[in-house]
């Protein structure tokens, strides 16, 4: 073999291997492979998952709304803070008939507008077509867009939450309070009248107050505390989950016209 | 008439092997370096999607829990980067447990002790109240 040729051979040799390890330990930088579904993953994570943690918190304060507002037509008896009885309202608690005229809120309108108000007070969005259908509450917002370098993800800033909790309740209280008042508004005084509503009022109802019990009645007009009667428990201010009860009035006044209808 | 010449067919035959040895060597680097950025880069890919599959699967389990119970606002983001990959599935509280015995021995530590079992759930302390 010839030195001059061998020499060439091993001068070679170690380049490559130079050049080898040079790439191994450099490939990332030297060759700048792109990474797969870059851009793809980008978008994902800098707008989808930021939009779907929006409507996530959209549904949080939704949820603990609904609890507030549900909390707030119990105590005004399906009405709320803005909308009261036509019928009058007996020691600050609305009114479900005036004698023989029945006054039964409209507890689906009555919610859906309670919460529209209330929502903008927990929430700085706005939200409009707020509806309850069943145990769902929906509420729809400003298309809100989230904005980076290469790309743009526009949705819907609106809300949906399930709920346990059923406005069929009213139904079944108006039923009870209807059979109640065709049942004592021929009561022909005071004392006959506390005999019929205790012999004929369901047990979960309370007069006046569900903690402390007290019958009081004034003009044949009863104030009533009762229970859910699907026993639904809220969370309520104190942070705990409680049963509803809903506060209204009732009145027995001795009428002529037909008995009232739900 | 040209005559074979045996030291030039030495020469010849090592250069031969000499090429045959550096190629092969030069395709096996090349393959290497090339394989090596492409592994690397699929890794990446690989770790930015199951990154986003947990954001995802987290989200979707506070949607859950808030079905159920209560999810405290203020908490999302460290509810989120403390999700979990467990048997294939991602746990974020004690909701995310499917089974009454996963529930009560709370492997991923989500409840502190507090996870119970009820109504075909598991709930982080009481059991909320539910009419449905």
């Amino acid at each position: 073999m010839n030195k001059k040729g061998t020499l060439f051979h091993w001068i070679f040799f170690i380049v490559l291997i130079a050049l080898a390890v040079f790439f191994m330990y450099n490939n990332k930088e030297v060759l700048n492979v792109s990474v797969k579904g870059e851009w793809s993953t980008d978008f994902l994570m800098k707008n989808y998952i930021p939009a779907k943690k929006m409507l996530l918190e959209n549904n949080i304060v939704a949820k603990k709304t609904a609890q507030e507002t549900f909390w707030e037509l119990a105590e005004y008896g399906g009405y709320s803070e803005n909308i009261s009885s036509d019928c009058g309202k007996y020691q600050g608690a609305n009114l479900w008939n005036n004698g023989n005229t029945p006054c039964f809120p409209n507890a689906n309108n009555i919610f859906n507008l309670a919460m529209s108000k209330n929502i903008q007070e927990n929430s700085d969005k706005q939200f409009w077509n707020i509806v309850i259908n069943n145990n769902f509450v929906s509420g729809k917002g400003d298309d809100n867009m989230i904005i980076e370098s290469d790309n743009t993800y526009t949705f819907n800033d609106g809300f949906g939450v399930w709920i346990f909790y059923k406005l069929e309740d009213y139904d079944s209280l108006f039923g009870k309070a209807t059979k109640l008042v065709n049942a004592c508004n021929n009561a022909t005084n005071s004392t006959t009248l506390k005999i019929c509503l205790d012999e004929n009022k369901p047990s979960s109802w309370k007069y006046r107050s569900c903690q402390s019990e007290s019958y009081y009645e004034q003009a044949r007009q009863v104030k009533f505390c009762a229970e859910s009667p699907y026993n639904v428990h809220l969370l309520a201010s104190s942070g705990q989950k409680e049963i509803v009860h809903y506060t209204f009035a009732l009145d027995f006044t001795n009428q002529t016209t037909p008995s009232i209808t739900t | 008439m040209k005559k074979w010449n045996k030291k030039g067919m030495m020469d010849d035959f090592f250069d031969f092997i000499f090429t045959t040895v550096s190629l092969f060597f030069l395709l096996f680097f090349i393959s290497l370096v090339f394989n090596g950025s492409v592994n690397s880069s699929h890794e990446t890919s690989a770790e930015n999607v199951a990154d986003f599959k947990i954001k995802d699967a987290a989200i979707n389990n506070l949607l859950l829990q808030n079905y159920l119970t209560e999810v405290n606002i203020d908490k999302i983001d460290s509810s989120i980067s403390k999700s979990n990959l467990w048997n294939g599935k991602v746990i974020t509280s004690c909701t995310d447990y499917t089974t009454e015995k996963d529930c009560e021995s709370d492997p991923m530590g989500k409840g502190g002790g507090f996870c119970n079992w009820a109504s075909s759930f598991c709930y982080y302390g009481n059991p909320a109240i539910m009419v449905g």
